[in-house]
């Protein structure tokens, strides 16, 4: 899934923002390749959109350094301004300039001139219709932003900041505004345009699914630090903290007796993603991991819920432990059944002071 | 996100602060200088004054502003209840009718009001062949309290309206589902929700009442302001009324300030109410009797005066008196008034942009700069610049360009008000948008910033053009000499016996700030005319 070359486009080093006495970004560190599309991921209030509009230049540094093609943009000492930072960005609300159609919104960072010159060039003139059909707004370039829907004001902030063709794409929580539905659209109709015009992007958002469906890498972020930075199948599968475990899905642990690469647990001997541990710990199972499994542990239905896609049940074994199972709802396991069950990934295991017991559901949000 | 709204950070570009600091200036300097020529003479004039005349006039202001605030708020609630939250036949006209005295400067309302009720009035006119011989006397402060609540309420109004249109009505329809009656729920949940916006609004007449000169003056009602005016016009020393002028901005400062308080508290209250348009709420029987109560204050405050003034101007003319030649006049006041809105409205800009598009401490301070000058009655304005011009600026002395100069000082913070307010509800990343797209400040700020200025430019043009028309105090001290205004003849010949000189300058300035006045309320901007 990454395309990443190994050449850096963009280098954060133990960066730090503050806001008054606040810190909101306590030394974060990230990098990003030409290509790459990185999403911020993390609870509200976490640093994520700081750590955005430092990158972009609109909040400065207290400590730590960002680079730009090696090149030193930002710290405590220096600052290179907002506008001479080649980096686009797209607002959580668009900042769509409302006196301007959404052609001279488009081509906006195209013109020059201190006042903006009046005639565009004629390259400008054609990179702003290849952008209107690559974004399918042909129809609506003498439009104004307040005659658009939601869907088409995204599209043309996303298109304004890429005309430019900028070296890094910003996008703050740039589907937050948007119905559930459209949501989804929009994701992947602005993933496309992304990767069509090969821009590197940091999303930032606080949606999970969104993070993991959209990026190349995520960064999952929390009091103002990157806990881990990672595909989206390794920290899905792999998180390294229990922290990053409850940001990037639902958790749920097992007391578990380490055996070098296998860990005996109550839901039987699992294999272990990380060999080597030895002694008490506990193991993370997601819900969506427990899966049926003809030679699995027997365990009868007490709860269930259909939830769309996924069908929630709460099962409990023989040893009366309870685990809850989010399944496929095409796997239909009634109220009261008994079901064989087993699980289907190498799972990671913490120590029994960091990870909470139980399988209690904590959510990112 | 916690800091989605923060302007914090924002580094507003170099080139604003040089004119928004220069007007924050220029905005303090009248003010030191009168504080300046106040202590000249070091002591003796302020013991004088404060063992004299101090304790009647403070006594006698606060008397007034007192029962005009009360007459204001019997007058402004209702009105600003009727035209938002219920089904009023003709609401949106209503609603412009009651701002309208906005428009009728203060001493014509004054001059009606004794020409209507006054001995040898009209109402005596009619009376006489019933028998009346003697009206009880209306001179003072009676007189004083219909004059300025007239032209005072539609202040409070305007804030009441606002305040009414933001606050939530669905808190109002949580309390009727929790079982409260329609009269309950508005005691108990809308009253207290209002209740920091009544106070700014109050405040903001008292502070109009304790500044008004020309209203008093022509009731013959002895307020701060016009002991101010007595002491310059009729003594060699001018530091009396220094001192004088000072003890009333202190006055007027302190009342500002508490308006200041009142409005954050209902601002923060207030603004992130959602505004969903709400059922309005059916009178049924009591349809007239409310519109029958709105008639009255719309007849009383603007029928009337112009009513007056017709008829004493068609006695004038019957009579075959020489009417005041008005026509230099006109073309004077529609210059000032042309003139005073651009400058003023240019000059607003710098600090407009900076306080509404970046914020910050700085940008704070220069507001308040401006503000302080506001809080001055135009009388002490005007009273500083005299001061001013003769000892520093003897060129700039009674020519126009010093009445401008006041105009600016007393209106910039209109004009700021106006500017403001489109900009704030403007996303506040716009100008980082332009930034991330590679523009430069300057060139965002002619892109960006500006083009989104402009109705707020408009408004403010006008608002301080209607205003300037009305002005009297200021004209008065600081028109060059043979330099007639419509306000200027207005005042000068009000104090004939007869009147038909003076109704002719006063339809006059009237007909000029009605539409003005009647664009601004039916555009509903209301937070631009507040201040």
């Amino acid at each position: 899934m990454t395309r990443a070359s190994n050449a850096s486009l963009l280098e954060v080093r133990a960066l730090e923002v503050h806001y008054g006495a606040v810190r909101a970004v306590a030394g974060a560190a990230v990098s990003l390749g030409e290509g790459e599309i990185l999403a911020l991921l993390g609870p509200s209030g976490c640093g994520k959109t700081t750590l955005l509009r430092a990158i972009a230049g609109f909040e400065r540094a207290s400590a730590g350094e960002i680079l730009l093609d090696g090149t030193l943009i930002e710290s405590a000492a220096a600052h290179r301004p907002a506008h001479r930072r080649s980096i686009g960005m797209v607002f959580q609300e668009y900042a769509l300039f409302p006196h301007r159609t959404v052609e001279q919104n488009i081509a906006y960072g195209l013109e020059q001139g201190p006042l903006g010159a009046v005639r565009r060039s004629q390259k400008a003139q054609e990179r702003v219709a290849q952008l209107l059909q690559l974004g399918g707004l042909d129809g609506l370039a003498s439009r104004y932003p307040h005659q658009l829907s939601g869907g088409q004001q995204q599209r043309v902030a996303v298109l304004r900041s890429l005309a430019p063709r900028p070296r890094l794409l910003l996008l703050d929580e740039p589907f937050s505004n948007l119905d559930p539905a459209l949501r989804h659209e929009m994701r992947e109709q602005v993933g496309l345009l992304l990767r069509a015009e090969g821009v590197s992007a940091i999303l930032v958002t606080h949606d999970r699914s969104e993070a993991l469906g959209l990026a190349d890498r995520v960064a999952v972020m929390r009091a103002g630090v990157i806990l881990q930075c990672d595909t989206p199948e390794r920290l899905y599968f792999g998180p390294v903290s229990a922290d990053a475990a409850a940001l990037s899905g639902e958790v749920q642990y097992l007391d578990a007796e380490g055996e070098g690469d296998i860990a005996v647990t109550a839901l039987g001997r699992l294999r272990l993603r990380e060999p080597g541990r030895a002694g008490p710990c506990r193991v993370l199972v997601r819900p969506d991991w427990i899966v049926p499994c003809v030679d699995g542990l027997a365990a009868m239905v007490m709860e269930r819920r259909v939830e769309g896609a996924l069908t929630r049940l709460r099962v409990e074994f023989e040893t009366g432990l309870q685990v809850s199972v989010a399944a496929p709802s095409g796997w239909l396991a009634g109220l009261g059944e008994t079901v064989r069950l087993g699980v289907a990934v190498a799972v990671p295991a913490f120590g029994t002071e960091d990870a909470s017991p139980g399988s209690e559901i904590r959510d990112g949000d | 996100m916690t800091f989605r709204f923060g302007r914090r950070g924002r580094q507003a570009p170099g080139f604003l602060w040089i004119p928004a600091v220069a007007v924050g200036l220029l905005s303090l300097a009248p003010v030191y200088y009168l504080a300046v020529r106040s202590t000249e003479r070091g002591w003796e004039p302020w013991r004088d004054v404060a063992e004299r005349s101090l304790w009647p006039l403070l006594v006698d202001s606060l008397q007034l502003a007192v029962v005009v605030v009360a007459c204001s708020l019997a007058i402004a609630l209702p009105g600003a209840w009727l035209t938002v939250r219920t089904d009023l036949p003709w609401r949106r006209a209503w609603a412009v009718a009651l701002a309208l005295p906005l428009a009728i400067p203060s001493y014509v309302m004054g001059l009606a009001v004794v020409a209507a009720l006054g001995p040898r009035g009209l109402l005596q006119d009619w009376l006489q062949p019933l028998g009346v011989e003697r009206l009880p006397e209306i001179y003072g402060l009676p007189a004083a309290t219909l004059t300025l609540t007239a032209v005072s309420y539609p202040y409070l109004y305007i804030v009441l309206r606002a305040a009414l249109r933001a606050a939530d009505p669905s808190i109002e329809e949580a309390a009727r589902s929790l079982g409260s009656g329609r009269l309950r729920a508005f005691a108990s949940v809308t009253l207290p929700a209002l209740m920091p916006a009544i106070a700014a609004g109050s405040l903001l007449v008292a502070l109009y009442a304790l500044s008004d000169f020309g209203g008093v003056a022509t009731v013959r009602y002895t307020t701060f302001t016009r002991a101010v005016f007595l002491e310059y016009t009729s003594s060699f020393d001018r530091s009396r009324a220094a001192v004088l002028g000072v003890m009333l901005g202190v006055l007027a400062v302190t009342v500002l300030m508490l308006e200041l308080l009142a409005r954050s508290r209902y601002q923060s209250r207030l603004r992130s109410a959602r505004t969903a348009p709400s059922t309005p709420i059916p009178l049924g029987r009591w349809r007239w009797p409310a519109t029958g109560y709105l008639a009255i204050i719309v007849l009383v405050s603007e029928v009337l005066p112009v009513f007056v003034l017709c008829w004493w101007l068609g006695r004038g003319i019957a009579a075959g008196t020489d009417l005041p030649d008005v026509r230099g006049p006109l073309e004077h006041t529609l210059t000032l008034g042309l003139a005073g809105a651009a400058i003023t409205t240019v000059l607003a800009l710098a600090p407009a942009v900076l306080s509404a598009r970046y914020g910050g401490f700085m940008a704070r301070v220069v507001e308040q700069a401006t503000f302080i000058a506001h809080a001055l009655p135009g009388l002490v304005i005007a009273l500083a610049l005299v001061f001013f011009g003769i000892a520093y600026a003897r060129p700039l002395y009674q020519t126009t360009w010093m009445l401008l100069l006041a105009y600016v000082v007393l209106f910039v913070p209109n004009a700021l008000a106006a500017l403001r307010a489109p900009l704030l509800r403007q996303d506040p990343h716009l100008e980082d948008a332009a930034a991330s797209l590679g523009r430069r400040p300057f060139s965002t700020l002619a892109t960006v910033t500006l083009p989104l200025a402009r109705p707020g430019a408009s408004a403010a043009f006008v608002l301080v053009f209607l205003t300037i028309v009305k002005e009297l105090p200021a004209t008065l001290l600081l028109s060059p000499p043979g330099y007639r205004t419509l306000a200027g003849v207005t005042w000068s010949t009000s104090s004939e016996a007869f009147l038909g000189s003076a109704a002719l300058p006063g339809l006059l300035i009237i007909g000029l700030a009605a539409l003005p006045a009647a664009v601004l309320a039916w555009r509903g901007d209301d937070e631009s005319i507040e201040r």
